[in-house]
């Protein structure tokens, strides 16, 4: 009888020898996983595509937010990325033509909005960064901007607890990498959406929003071939720019090749990346460079003052100098200004708190 | 009783058989390994030399043939998706990116593990990082920013660093920076290699990078024509090309042991 016990729990003992193992398995695959985040994006708006290695969860984006306002990314701790991308200017940098980094040196492009970014393909006036995440890390080594080593930055954060498990909790890491600092920080850029300005209310049919007449004339002479003629790169709603790089004529001899010092082909000297119109009247100064201190300059140039230069965009070279009058200028500006969206700069989210 | 004691006893010892015969799948495996092993490992090692003597860094002692005497302060490259090749010309593939720093040892060790039995002739690389992964900076290990081989103005790997000092023509002591890179520097070298044999082991298969090589063959460099070289303007395209051109001689068949 003794020996009929032992067989049974030689049998049962098998089983739970080879169990156990799988038990431990399964234990290893019960790690915690971020929450997925869905994004809202308001009518008159595209679809958003996230990159599949880096989809959108409420700890990824609650991170890049602390990341995008902390100051430990740059070389002496004293600026961060909001230091030259602010709410109130849709996180363009306040009236500067040209940002200034640490040590006070200054940068040599106006300081691009941030809004929208899920929708473009290449960051930069010269599409030099090839993907949002990438474009994380060259204004924090820039010596002109944040100028920080990537391996100082990291080392920094690692040494912070409060860091180490933030990181952990939105990617599952124990060691944190500048790869998952670059992934944080785009997942909270692509959730600052704008799409809540006057004209996308209107378009939307939402109660007690009216357009003026000027502003509606402004909208017929942007679209108008014969007069604005902003409606080929600039398409009117949704994102308001195709994000085609294009050469607007700025200079006779380009000063800056642009597009063209990324692909080094002449073809592409001094082309720039199209900018969106949205939110344009408090992205001032205007071009790559800054050069329009107003909207009303702007509209001299491309009405007069363009040059004919070699890889001037066909629309505008066919465009007729001095097509529009003062008024009518006057009237597409008046219809710009309904692309401000006074919710997105306002937005608590976005806020650094 | 005896009867019970009898079946019991068969019981015991069919519960023995079938623990010695069955027992954990995974035990089975194991012993079925060390029977019969349809694949081996290569243990690629990858020196660092001029003139086929190993780097010394920080000594301004090397000369190339253009005559200029030159140090090497920083030396780091990447090599990619190796691919070791049969005598009938079927392929092992290893998709795989290493970066290699001639200031640390054991940089230069690359495991191919899974490696199927069979005479192997020769070994494929790329230099540098193919143009899918070239262009998105968000990766980690080897290939992680923060190994300060990536441009981030213009989001593109530097394939190969070589940084340190020359003598230039006026005899003044100049520095010296190459970062080759760009998509249109990416480029593949083939190595024939002793008859590598693989059956079911582990070996070692030396090959060394001649830096002296890379400056002259077939196309000789001369650091005086051009000593920042930042694969960053359209005049980079020559260099780029000329030092592309002398990637395959520089990789050299060192031993299988």
């Amino acid at each position: 009888m003794g020996k009929l016990i032992i067989c049974f729990l030689l049998i049962g003992s098998t089983f739970l020898a080879c169990k156990k193992e799988d038990v431990n398995t399964d234990k290893v695959l019960l790690e915690t996983q971020p929450t997925p985040y869905t994004l809202f994006i308001p009518d008159g708006l595209p679809v958003m595509v996230f990159p599949n290695n880096n989809p959108l969860t409420i700890e990824g984006i609650a991170l890049g937010k602390k990341l995008f306002y902390d100051p430990i990314l740059s070389g002496d701790n004293s600026i961060s990325c909001g230091s030259c991308h602010k709410q109130n200017f849709a996180f363009a940098d306040s009236s500067l033509q040209y940002s200034i980094g640490i040590n006070n040196l200054v940068g040599t492009r106006n300081a691009m909005p941030l809004f929208n970014l899920g929708y473009q393909g290449k960051f930069f006036w010269d599409g030099g960064a090839a993907t949002l995440e990438s474009q994380v890390i060259a204004p924090i080594e820039n010596p002109l901007e944040m100028h920080e080593n990537l391996t100082n930055a990291v080392n920094e954060l690692n040494a912070i607890d409060e860091y180490k498990l933030l990181f952990k909790n939105a990617f599952n890491i124990e060691v944190i990498e500048i790869a998952y600092v670059m992934r944080a920080i785009a997942q909270f850029e692509r959730t600052m959406i704008s799409g809540n300005s006057k004209y996308d209310k209107y378009q939307r049919g939402e109660e007690g929003i009216e357009m003026s007449d000027q502003e509606l004339k402004g909208m017929q002479l942007y679209v108008d071939m014969e007069k604005g003629d902003c409606n080929h790169c600039h398409v009117l709603g949704s994102t308001f720019s195709d994000f085609v790089f294009r050469s607007t004529g700025l200079d006779s001899i380009p000063v800056d090749k642009g597009r063209g010092l990324i692909t080094l082909n002449t073809f592409d000297d001094g082309k720039f990346k199209t900018p969106s119109l949205r939110n344009i009247e408090l992205t001032a100064p205007y071009m790559h460079d800054g050069r329009f201190v107003t909207l009303e300059e702007v509209m001299d140039h491309y009405n007069t003052n363009f040059h004919y230069t070699t890889n001037l965009d066909p629309n505008l070279a066919n465009s007729q100098k001095g097509r529009m009058n003062e008024q009518e200028m006057q009237d597409i500006i008046a219809f710009l200004k309904t692309l401000t969206d006074y919710e997105f700069i306002n937005n608590e989210n976005f806020k650094n708190n | 009783m005896k009867n019970l004691n009898l079946f019991s006893s068969i019981l015991l010892k069919l519960v023995v058989f079938i623990l010695l015969a069955s027992g954990c799948k995974k035990t089975e495996e194991t012993v079925q390994e060390t029977i019969v092993k349809e694949t081996g490992t290569v243990n690629l090692s990858i020196s660092n030399t001029v003139d086929g003597i190993p780097v010394e860094m920080n000594q301004l002692i090397y000369t190339n043939t253009a005559g200029n005497l030159y140090s090497v302060g920083l030396l780091k490259y990447y090599l990619s998706n190796f691919v070791l090749v049969k005598q009938d010309g079927s392929k092992e593939v290893f998709n795989q990116y290493e970066l290699i720093d001639a200031e640390l040892s054991g940089s230069g060790e690359i495991l191919l593990a899974d490696i199927k039995n069979g005479t192997y002739k020769s070994i494929i690389f790329n230099i540098g990082v193919d143009s899918l992964r070239n262009h998105k900076g968000d990766q980690t290990g080897d290939l992680s920013p923060q190994n300060g081989m990536i441009w981030t103005w213009n989001t593109g790997y530097i394939f190969l660093k070589h940084e340190g000092s020359y003598v230039n023509s006026s005899s003044e002591n100049n520095n010296l920076m190459i970062h080759y890179g760009t998509d249109v520097a990416f480029t593949t070298v083939e190595v024939a290699i002793d008859d590598l044999v693989i059956e079911g082991n582990s070996k070692k298969l030396k090959l060394a990078f001649d830096l002296n090589k890379l400056y002259s063959s077939p196309n000789q460099v001369d650091f005086n024509d051009d000593d920042n070289m930042q694969s960053n303007g359209n005049s980079d395209l020559l260099w780029i090309s000329r030092v592309r051109d002398n990637f395959n001689d520089s990789f050299i068949f060192k031993g299988i042991e």
